[in-house]
Order: C-alpha cells, then structure tokens, then sequence
C-alpha cells in the first residue's frame, strides 16, 4: 500500500510542476488566436529553414529578414513592383548638377510605433550606422562613397557624396529607418515607421506583427501577421496545402509543379528576376585561373536539362552568363552564348590543361537545395563523357561555407553551388563582382566601367556602359550563371494584394484575406 | 535509497556533466566554421577585416581556455551567455522550448505505456495467441518503420484528405486546451509508435522471464486464475527491468527528437540543438546540450527512486525506510 501512495506521489507532483511549467512558457505558441491560417485580418506567413535571428533592418543576414524588415521599417525611397524608385519617407529629391550632393525632403508627422518623431536626424543616424564598419551590414555598399549626411532641418536631408552617383535615391530603398536610439532592443521593440508594429518575436521560430494603426502611408489591410519558420520544407507544404499557413516562402523549384495542380494554391512570380543560380569559381587556382576552363565549364552545363529535371521548369536560361537577366532592360543581347556544346567543352578544358582523367570538386549544401545536387548530377554525367570526374560533395552549411568564404580563400578545382539575390538595378548586380566576389576576380577596367555606370545621369550612356562591362564579364566568366530566377513564393488562393520583388522577397504590406 | 546514496549519485552526475561541457566545448571548436563564418556568409563586401572584428567583439579570438573559464564561471552565476546571431540570452531562447519538448514526452509516453503494458500482459496471459502474435507485429513494425514514415502517414491520412487535424504548430495547454490536444496528437502518436515497440518487448520478455519462475507455479498452485498470476504477481516483477527501458526512452525523448519537431514544427529543444550546430551558435549549443545532459541524468535518478519504491527488496538492501 505505501509503494502504490509514493507513486500516487510521485505523480501529483510530477504533474503539478509539469502545469506550473507550462503556466510560465507559452512565448512559443505557433498560433495567436488557436487557429492557423486564414483567420478575418490575420495571415500566416511561412518560411523554411532557417535565419530569422534579428529584427534589425540593415545588417540583414538572410532572405527570411527581408519580408519582416519590409513590415515594420520604411526606407526614404522604395521600389515599386513594376520596378521603379518612388518616394518613400522622403517625397521629393534634387540632385547638383555633379551628381555628388542630394537634397531629399522628408515626409512631416511621421512616428515610430514607439510614438517618437521621424526627423531628418535619425535619417543621418541610420545612414552612419550602416556606413559603421562595426555593424557587418551588407546594405553598406549601396552608400559606401558617402562622405556626409546632415539634417539642415527636421525634413530636410542632405547627402554628400565622395564621387557622383546618379542613382542614389535607389540605393537609399536599401537603408531602412529603425529607431537607432533603442537599435540594441531592435529584437523586443522592432522600432520603425512601417505599416505593422511587432507584437511579439521568437528568434528562429515566429515573429508576430499586429496593424500599426498611426501609419503614416496606406493603412495595411491585415490586423494581424504571423511569420512562422517551418524547420522542414515538406512540412512547410503542407501546412500550406491545408491551410495552416497563406503564403509559403521558398518553394523549391522542382515542387512548384506540384504545387501549380493544387486547388487554392497560387505560385507569385516576380516578372522581371534578379537572382542567379551560379556555380562559383575560384579565378586565381587552377584549373579555373584560366578563363578557358571557366568557359569550357559553361559549355559542359546542359542548363535545358537542368532547368526541366531539377528546376520544374521555372526561371530563364543564362547561357552568357550574366548577371543581368535577359528580360531586363539593362541587359545586352550582344553577348557570347554558352549553351551546351560537350566537344567545345572537351577542346577548351583541353586548352586550358585540364585533361582527361581529372577530377574536380562540386562542392554544395547537405539538406538544402535538391534542386542543386540534381543539377551536379547531371553535370556529372555529362563531364564523364568528356572523361572528366566530377565527385558532389555535400556538407552541412557551416563547412560548405568555410570552403570559399570570404574573398580571398583558395579552392582549386571546386565548383561551389550557390544562389545570388542581386538588385534587378543593372549598376548594383554588375557591381557584385566588383565587391569582393568570393570567385576572387577582379578586372580594374570592369571596376572603373561600373562605377562609370552609377555616375552617369544619362539612361542611354548608362545602358552602353553596362553592355561594355557584361560583355567582360561574358568572356571572362568569373562564375558560371546557369539560371537567373527569384525565391518561389506560393499563396493561397484567398490571399490578395500580395507580390514579390525581383529576388523574389514577398511583399506583404498591402496583403489581404478572404 | 538512502541520503549517502544520493550524495553519492549527486556526485557522479556532476562529474559527468563537467567532462560532457569540456567534450562539448573541444568538439565544437574542432568542426570547420565558426558563428561569424555562418552569420556574414550570406553577407556581401564581407573581408576578412570584418570577420575578425566580429570575433572579437564576441571574444571568440580569446585562447580557448580563457573562453571555456569564461563560460563556466558564466553558469555557476547564472550567465549562460548570448546567442551570437540574435544576441538574445541562451535561457530567453532555451526556456520556452523546455516544455513542449517535455509535454510531447508526456504525451508520448503516456500514449506508448498505455498500449505497451495492457498488450504486454494480455500476451502473456496468453502466449502463441492471436493477441500475443498481433502484438508482436505491431512492435516490430514500430521498430521498424522509421519515425518520419509513420508522422507522414499520420498527416497525409489525418491532415490533407480528412482535414480532421492540423498538421503542423503549437499552442500551450493553458492558452487552449482543446487546439493544444489537436496539435499534439499526431506529434505523440508517432512517438509512441515508435517507442511502444522496445517497451512492449521488454516487458513481454520480462513477463516470460517472471512467468517461468517457481513463485508463479506456487501461484498457480494456489488456485489462482492465470490471467490474475500475471498481473498481481509476475507483472509488477517484469515492471521493474522495463522501468530501465522507459527511463533510457524519456531521457533521450527530453534531449528532443529533431524529426518529429522538424516535421510538426514543433518548438522543441532538439531543432533548437540542431539550428544551433549548423549555425555553429557555441553558447547556445552549449547550454542546451547541458540541459539534455541533465535531464538524462535526472531520469535516470528518478528510475533508481522508483525501484526503490517499486521493489521492497532494493528498499531493504540499501537500509531505506518506508
């Protein structure tokens, strides 16, 4: 009898601390109101994998930040989905005729959520932030040649440039105005102007927003917004299939077909794609320090094949590539084509010393990407016929990056898969390998040709000077572009006013449901 | 179980998490890449430069003994330190994920003994039946059938064609009891799937064993119906070496179980472990790897506490009172 009442015991109080436990912790529930999904003014936004880690707006380290930071921050010019600067925070600008100081007019009677005044100050606090070489931000080498910002009156600011640049007000859509006095709460306060205010935020599993109902733009349409990491993309998919989740982000290509039969599933496509499916190269070992090898690789990518096996089919074959899409207006049709041809593959990699019999390295992520070991395969199977072995690796995300990353690392004989989000600005995605690409090349004549583009007022003069620097980049090759597309984005069918940008980040400022 | 007894277990545990927080420290240390290689990999412009001062201002360029002193003094004063990628306390991000991870071990185990000791028992009551012969099966294809199998079946039958269930998320008990007993249900079903297979073998062994022994023919002999020789008298003797089965499942289960997490989107310890190794977040991998550490340590304490309880004769042995 004692044995059975010390269990008895035994599990009152078990049981009792297991209640008291679950009293105290319940920051992780996945569901604000009990029911996921489609709810009157709420949506769930969903991403795989994972990045979400901070709130700050400008030292973003993933795509899953951008949507969030799109949310709750603004910029002083944004771009619009048909792809063009528009104002912002700030309604109008002028430039001097050098092109080195501009003069942007702020918006009066903005607030943060926390009920401060925006003024012209926090503007120039942002912007030295992010020129901070202690902040690691990527948004830096949009405003890199700025000299000074100054606030001349609470709406006024001023920008002085170190040398002209003629699209500044569309690299400012990059800079976002957070609260800089309370950055270091960024993660419990989420501080800006945007159209939501955050209610709650879990690093690495949901942020939860709510209507900021002070907003000084177009109101948002949604009271609620959930964005919820799913660790798996599978369970991702399905979540969205039954309805738990609106809209998914970072569909894997090869599941879109899939996923177009789905009744109330839609695929949101940018029309016009920035990001590039690559295979990065190290320019300085061998064999790949010769840019015949570079080419022969290109030659050897049966990117047709890849693109309906691995890649369902979606995004625009690159066979010059380039990193500015074929649909873009900026792109230069006069350009070297590097489509499939294994006997131009076998004679170049001959030429540059790379011999029947060799061995390189694909070099890509375990548990990401199928699309890329698909791909690596096919590859494989296709150098195998010009007697070159190609052996995929897959490594965890750490040790794949460890291999070539930063700039300057030596991997000889690697092929690394990789995916670049660009700006669909010709200028900035040009100006990707003139920033320190981990491909290690570097061309002064290419160099100086970008920076050329950004100071030149004239549209005309500038698309000639891109089609001078894609054309290097066309002989050249530093890395081999198989593919240029955008992040897959799917909603459901009752979600409206939803679209994606170029690199295929979703914009849900304006997002509707039912 | 008596108080030198516990002292000495006491002891034990301590010594055993202090060299599984020095293995843990040494082994992360060794892997390729580091917290600052994961977070600015992404990062455009990014040069060495700016790598190095970010390990420095996260201390990770300090010789590796001053870090680990660092951090272990950290603990003792309750300073677990701060994710290097969100910057949040480890426990801000730890604490939340301890009890779902421990309510689906709950549920789990409760959903697992609740079939595995009834099946076991009425197998033995009769042996070579058709339940001792379904039984068996049942185990072995929970042995078997690998865990994401069973969670994907549960939700393509549950969730996409009945839509009887939600497939993915969570929601504390006390927020609203009803959606938590939804979310949870297929998360806890697949456990016990799972775990139900070793614990129902173990104890139809042990049964087998108990069964054989010359008490149960004194039983019989006795007049006793066989059905009732096997649950008043060979049972709570089988329960006893299955105790160590169960105690060995829930101190893995509390370390969390990555692919049930990672399917349901469940908010547990082990994606959080998982996230942290491939981000290589060493403060937060860490403590967590501790936490695991420790709750295996405690249930394995726990056990021996309910042996003493559960065998008069261990009681005996050991001088405890009742």
């Amino acid at each position: 009898m004692m044995k059975w009442n010390s269990l008895r015991l035994v599990a009152i109080v078990s049981t009792s601390v297991a209640l008291a436990a679950g009293c105290a912790s319940s920051s992780q529930d996945s569901e604000n109101n009990g029911s996921g999904g489609s709810n009157n003014g709420a949506l769930t936004y969903g991403y795989a994998g994972g990045g979400l880690t901070s709130l700050n707006p400008n030292t973003i380290t993933s795509g899953s930040e951008q949507p969030v930071a799109l949310l709750l921050f603004d910029s002083l010019t944004k771009i619009g989905s048909d792809g063009t600067t528009q104002p912002g925070l700030a309604t109008t600008w002028t430039k001097s005729a050098d092109l080195k100081t501009w003069t942007f007019t702020l918006k009066s009677g903005v607030h943060y959520h926390s009920g401060r005044l925006f003024t012209a100050q926090d503007a120039v606090k942002n912007l030295n932030y992010v020129l901070d070489a202690s902040h690691a931000s990527q948004q830096r080498h949009f405003i890199s040649n700025l000299q000074s910002a100054t606030a001349s009156t609470d709406t006024t600011l001023v920008v002085a440039l170190k040398t002209p640049n003629a699209l500044l007000p569309t690299a400012l859509a990059n800079i976002y105005m957070a609260n800089i006095d309370t950055i270091g709460q960024v993660n419990q306060n989420g501080d800006g102007t945007g159209p939501f205010k955050l209610t709650q935020f879990v690093p690495d599993d949901h942020v939860l927003l709510s209507q900021f109902p002070d907003y000084w733009g177009e109101k948002a349409k949604l009271g609620t917004l959930r964005i919820q990491r799913a660790a798996d993309l599978t369970s991702a998919m399905t979540s969205l299939r039954t309805g738990s989740l609106d809209v998914l982000w970072g569909v894997s290509p090869a599941d879109t077909d899939q996923l177009k039969k789905t009744a109330n599933v839609t695929i949101v496509q940018p029309a016009l794609t920035s990001g590039s499916t690559v295979w990065e190269l190290d320019t300085t070992s061998p064999p790949f320090n010769n840019p015949k090898a570079r080419q022969a690789l290109s030659y050897a990518a049966d990117r047709a094949t890849m693109q309906s096996a691995a890649l369902g089919g979606t995004g625009e074959l690159a066979t010059t590539n380039d990193v500015v899409a074929t649909k873009n207006p900026g792109y230069t049709p006069d350009q070297v084509s590097y489509g499939f041809d294994l006997s131009k593959a076998r004679r170049l990699f001959t030429e540059a010393g790379v011999k029947p019999g060799t061995t390189l390295t694909f070099w890509t992520i375990a548990g990401r990407h199928p699309e890329w070991i698909s791909m690596a395969e096919i590859l494989q199977q296709d150098l195998a016929k010009i007697g070159i072995k190609l052996e995929i690796k897959q490594q965890e995300v750490s040790t794949w990056l460890q291999a070539f990353f930063p700039a300057g690392k030596k991997y000889p004989g690697v092929v690394v898969a990789n995916f670049w989000n660009l700006s669909s600005v010709p200028a900035y995605a040009l100006n990707w390998y003139a920033g320190g690409c981990e491909c290690n090349w570097s061309d002064p004549t290419y160099n100086a040709l970008v920076q050329k583009a950004l100071q030149s007022p004239d549209d005309t003069a500038r698309k000639a000077i891109y089609a001078q620097a894609q054309q290097i980049i066309n002989q050249q090759v530093p890395s081999v572009v198989l593919m240029q597309s955008a992040q897959i984005v799917a909603a459901s069918s009752k979600v409206h006013g939803l679209w994606t940008a170029s690199d295929g980040t979703p914009h849900l400022e304006q997002a509707s449901v039912g | 179980m008596n108080a030198r007894y516990v002292v000495r277990r006491l002891i034990t545990s301590l010594v055993m998490l202090w060299l599984t927080s020095l293995v843990i420290f040494v082994v992360l240390r060794i892997l390729p890449g580091d917290p600052v290689t994961t977070m600015l990999g992404d990062v455009h412009g990014v040069d060495a430069q700016v790598l190095q001062q970010t390990r420095h201002s996260f201390g990770l360029d300090r010789p590796l003994l001053a870090q680990y002193g660092s951090w272990l003094s950290g603990l003792f004063t309750g300073n677990f330190g701060r994710s290097y990628f969100s910057q949040e306390p480890v426990q801000t991000l730890l604490v939340p994920r301890i009890w779902p991870t421990v309510e689906l071990t709950i549920a789990a185990l409760v959903l697992a003994l609740a079939f595995a000791v009834p099946a076991a028992i009425q197998a033995a009551v009769r042996p070579r039946g058709v339940i001792d012969r379904v039984v068996t099966t049942i185990a072995s294809l929970g042995m078997s059938v690998p865990a994401f199998l069973t969670a994907i079946a549960l939700i393509v039958v549950f969730s996409v064609k009945l839509k009887l269930l939600p497939s993915s998320g969570y929601v504390s008990l006390l927020r609203d009891p009803g959606r938590n007993l939804q979310l949870i249900a297929m998360p806890a079903a697949t456990l016990a799937f799972s775990i139900s297979a070793p614990i129902l073998r173990f104890m139809r062994a042990s049964l087998a064993e108990a069964t054989a022994s010359p008490y149960i023919r004194t039983a019989e002999g006795k007049g006793l119906r066989w059905s009732r020789v096997v649950r008043r008298h060979a049972t709570p003797n089988a329960l006893i070496p299955t105790l160590t089965v169960v105690g060995l499942t829930v101190g893995q289960l509390l370390g969390g179980v990555v692919i049930i997490e990672y399917i349901f989107s469940w908010p547990g310890i082990g994606t959080l472990i998982i996230d942290s190794v491939s981000k290589r977040d060493y403060a937060v991998l860490q403590v967590a790897i501790l936490v695991a550490a420790v709750a295996f340590i405690v249930t394995t304490l726990v056990v021996d506490f309910l042996y003493g309880i559960l065998d008069p004769r261990l009681k005996a042995r050991t001088g405890a009172t009742a």
